[in-house]
């Protein structure tokens, strides 16, 4: 036989646990993205849309930029967007770089360097592989080797079709 | 003496065109002392274009500047410090940074620049050249050609495709050789082949 109340409980109960666990989840403290460490984080760093920066900006993470910066971006190794309202005015240089805003500068990607079709980008470019997307505007240089271009390949078998449509 | 047309232009039925360019593919392969090939693309920055120049060790530099060159008039001529800083602007090359470009691929902008333009277009790229510098042009043969110029970029299995969304039409110069030979000194006609399509392709050299 089935008692009901007894039933009601058990889910009462297990509702009440769970809302425990949740509360414990969000009281975490939120990471310190402050402290360098060797350990790459797994979020990457942001410039706001309001945010003005005038100088180099140098690191260890990723960086995401949607606001304006004028100088050097710097952070070999790792990966640097320039979304669709930022608008840049230095040399980036970087693992892979993405550009759907505006740079005025020069980029040197170790891996890539992709346009999108929102992309202005006015400077030279040295990477083993350019994507351009329909509408991208570029003026510039366009260094590619095709020996490094092999050895990224290599290095990466588990790439996306779009990815290897790409130069 | 008035000049034939070769070949007729149909602007709305032919606004896409594949087809094949040998001249133009003879120029673009490795050099065979293993330097960099240097390129200079008139038009604008295509991804199948790179895509394909990506096989080959290069640099390309890409001016996408031919509305800026076909807005360019006579007048500039009289005010030659003018002309110059207008072609900076387009062309982004620099002296006291110079180029040594191998090829210079100039699409179908010569039928549409004024004929001082083009000479002065020409001497500006001049610094940048060297002595086996070949330029790459397609030339209209119709009496009548697209409005505006077109895009252009390198597909796959060796081919251009040539997008042109102009339904009006307007009068061709219908240049021919000795005309060609004028306007792009010290540029000469080194070999040329008339495609289906109506345009005639050329190879330039010094």
């Amino acid at each position: 036989m089935i008692d009901m109340k007894q039933i009601k409980e058990n889910v009462s109960s297990k509702i009440r646990s769970q809302s425990q666990e949740d509360t414990t989840t969000t009281s975490t403290p939120p990471v310190n993205y402050n402290t360098r460490t060797d350990a790459k984080p797994s979020v990457c760093a942001s410039i706001g849309s309001t945010i003005h920066i005038k100088g180099d900006v140098s690191g260890n993470e990723d960086l995401t930029i949607h606001g304006h910066v004028e100088g050097n971006v710097n952070l070999k190794g790792h990966n640097v967007i320039i979304g669709k309202t930022g608008s840049v005015e230095a040399n980036i240089e970087a693992k892979h770089i993405t550009v759907e805003g505006e740079l005025r500068g020069d980029m040197n990607g170790d891996e890539k360097v992709i346009i999108r079709a929102t992309g202005n980008v006015h400077g030279n470019i040295i990477a083993p592989r350019v994507t351009l997307e329909d509408g991208a505007l570029f003026k510039g240089s366009i260094e590619m080797e095709p020996q490094k271009i092999t050895s990224v390949k290599n290095s990466s078998p588990k790439e996306s079709k779009s990815d290897r449509i790409s130069a | 003496m008035s000049l034939r047309p070769l070949t007729s232009f149909k602007a709305v039925e032919e606004n896409v065109c594949i087809s094949k360019s040998p001249l133009l593919f003879s120029l673009l392969k490795p050099k065979q002392d293993e330097q960099r090939l240097e390129i200079l693309d008139i038009g604008a920055a295509r991804n199948n274009s790179i895509e394909y120049l990506s096989q080959i060790y290069c640099k390309v530099f890409i001016s996408d500047c031919m509305s800026e060159l076909c807005a360019m008039n006579n007048s500039l001529i009289e005010k030659p410090q003018k002309l110059n800083r207008a072609l900076i602007s387009a062309l982004h090359l620099y002296k006291n940074k110079p180029a040594d470009l191998d090829v210079i691929l100039m699409w179908d902008i010569i039928n549409y620049l004024d004929t001082s333009i083009l000479s002065s277009m020409i001497n500006y790229l001049l610094p940048h050249t060297n002595n086996t510098t070949q330029l790459h042009a397609y030339i209209h043969t119709s009496r009548l050609m697209p409005e505006t110029h077109g895009k252009h970029e390198i597909i796959s299995d060796q081919k251009i495709r040539s997008d042109n969304d102009s339904a009006i039409t307007r009068d061709c110069p219908m240049y021919y050789q000795d005309a060609l030979n004028k306007h792009l000194h010290p540029f000469k006609v080194k070999r040329s082949i008339l495609h289906a399509n109506g345009m005639q392709e050329y190879l330039f050299a010094k």
